[in-house]
């Protein structure tokens, strides 16, 4: 299809002798969001880091926008490819405001941190926030990194973890802002309400495809227990 | 903090140094005094550039490892890579004769090849682990590097003095104009080339996914750091000898300061190395005259008590 960002096929992940990702294909258009779920060790993470190119390893092929991440230069693919891990740290323990130097847009990120409200922390050093804090605060630096969304990949690894009821919604309703404003979106949720936000959900088990599809039509009783009580 | 802000503790602190290193250039054995025709000034200056530039270079080379490796507890002293300078130099020592003191440039270069050969095997074993793993792994190739030391020592007597005045950190009392040339120059090189990765190191803070994924070339950043580390550490130890602690306390202090921004804060870091090595070589001189301390026992008397405050803080 021709507008397909992210394509992959046969896409298997093999680490430490064991198989992680099994024969993945899958294509996201341009502009969508996609929620992939799926029980714990299902292979979500190292899918999104399959896709960032952070796995040298992984077999079959990859295709973000024309390029294979793994042989596109890092400085060619921060172009168009945002990423946040699931645990994102950071090394020293800046301030809240000296955080957003970090940013190659300082302006939205000042934006975001008042979204998250946390405009009463700009002072505060990382180390003095809680998780949820903490974990906005690497929201907003990764929101911010997208400048102008159009035709922007942003990977999220379950990016509303730590984070409160307000700070989710806000995530979600992010997700929605930039796919209306032209970005794609990928997230691995374990909290089903950031999946069904998303235009589609991707259902991993032992690292293959179960199902792939609106929210409406995948989220059956049957596939919500298997995600949260396997 | 605003980058103005960050400069002028930069420009206050370049102050600080300046009357410092005019006080130990006044100061000797004999009080305060620059002497007839001013011989001593002429004596001293080769001293109190060298600690200077040395301390330049371990600010900034400890403040780029602690970047390189995400960790505070690191130190060019501490993880071996002074060690393995000195190995170097005795080894060219105890081949060379009296070859290599008429060629100082290959001290130097013997140095590099040490404190680069003890940094890959450091990253290799060490680099991607814990605090504790890569402390522990410096930890055993500083030992390594401090037994062959040893034993070429032993074996050539005739680099038996100077090879112990090295280890112990003595070697800035020798300092004339000819011998630190070479070292004086690459500690410059290095530091700059340092301080010019800054950005880079601010990205490798988040992690190197992130830093990946924001366009650094992870890798290639890793290998010029600390390519260039081992080059102003071996610089620095062609100077001075074995000297710890000054890498780990001076970035520590310039983050106190002014944040963690490694541009700014590598530059703060070497002033204030500069500052820390040449106070010590100062008052090792000066306090006892009769019996100088030299400048390592000086900074590891000030240095220990910061490095068990820093460790005490810090949570893998």
């Amino acid at each position: 299809m021709s507008n397909t960002l992210i394509h992959c096929s046969k896409l298997s992940v093999a680490q430490r002798g064991s198989l992680i990702l099994n024969d993945i294909n899958l294509g996201v258009l341009s502009g969508q969001s996609l929620g992939i779920v799926g029980p714990n060790g299902a292979g979500k993470t190292t899918l999104l880091r399959s896709l960032a190119g952070l796995i040298p390893q992984a077999l079959g092929e990859i295709n973000i926008k024309e390029c294979n991440p793994v042989h596109t230069s890092p400085e060619k693919l921060s172009q168009f490819l945002v990423y946040l891990p699931q645990s994102p740290t950071c090394a020293w323990d800046y301030t809240v405001r000296d955080f957003g130097e970090l940013s190659t847009h300082p302006d939205l990120y000042a934006q975001w941190i008042n979204r998250f409200k946390l405009k009463e922390k700009l002072s505060s050093k990382l180390s003095q926030l809680s998780g949820g804090e903490k974990k906005s605060v690497h929201l907003s630096l990764a929101f911010s990194m997208l400048g102008n969304p159009l035709q922007k990949i942003l990977l999220l690894d379950e990016p509303t973890t730590a984070l409160d009821h307000e700070r989710a919604q806000l995530v979600s309703l992010a997700i929605k802002e930039f796919t209306h404003a032209g970005a794609t979106v990928l997230c691995t949720a374990h909290d089903l309400s950031l999946a069904q936000s998303c235009q589609e959900i991707l259902v991993l088990n032992e690292g293959r495809v179960m199902k792939k599809g609106t929210p409406e039509s995948i989220l059956t009783t049957e596939l919500v227990k298997l995600i949260g009580n396997k | 903090m605003k980058l103005s802000n960050r400069l002028s503790k930069v420009r206050r602190a370049i102050f600080v140094l300046f009357f410092l290193g005019l006080w130990a250039l006044a100061l000797g054995s004999a009080g305060l005094g620059w002497g007839h025709d001013y011989q001593l000034l002429a004596l001293r200056f080769p001293r109190v550039l060298a600690a200077i530039v040395a301390g330049f270079a371990l600010g900034v080379g400890g403040g780029t490892q602690q970047g390189l490796f995400r960790n505070p507890l690191a130190d060019p002293g501490l993880t071996g890579v002074f060690g393995g300078a000195l190995l170097g130099i005795a080894i060219m020592m105890a081949g060379g004769g009296s070859w290599v003191w008429e060629n100082t440039w290959a001290i130097s270069l013997s140095a590099f090849v040490g404190a680069s050969a003890i940094s890959i095997l450091l990253v290799m074993v060490g680099g991607r682990g814990s605090t504790s793993k890569l402390l522990l792994t410096g930890l055993g190739l500083n030992a390594f590097a401090a037994a062959g030391t040893l034993i070429i020592a032993n074996l050539f007597s005739s680099s038996r003095d100077i090879l112990f005045s090295g280890i112990t950190g003595d070697w800035l009392g020798l300092a004339t104009f000819s011998s630190i040339a070479w070292p004086v120059g690459l500690c410059v090189v290095a530091s700059l080339f340092l301080i010019s990765q800054g950005r880079s190191l601010d990205q490798l803070s988040l992690g190197e996914d992130v830093a990946q994924t924001r366009g650094l070339d992870v890798n290639s950043v890793r290998r010029r750091g600390i390519l260039f580390t081992a080059l102003a550490a071996a610089a620095a130890t062609c100077l001075v000898g074995q000297v710890a602690f000054i890498g780990l306390i001076a970035p520590h202090c310039a983050r106190l300061l002014i944040g963690p921004r490694h541009k700014t804060m590598l530059l703060l870091s070497g002033i204030i190395g500069a500052i820390l090595l040449l106070l010590a070589d100062t008052l090792g001189r000066s306090i006892w005259p009769q019996t100088p301390l030299s400048a390592a026992a000086m900074t590891a008397l000030l240095g220990a008590p910061v490095f068990i405050w820093i460790a005490s803080r810090h949570h893998e």
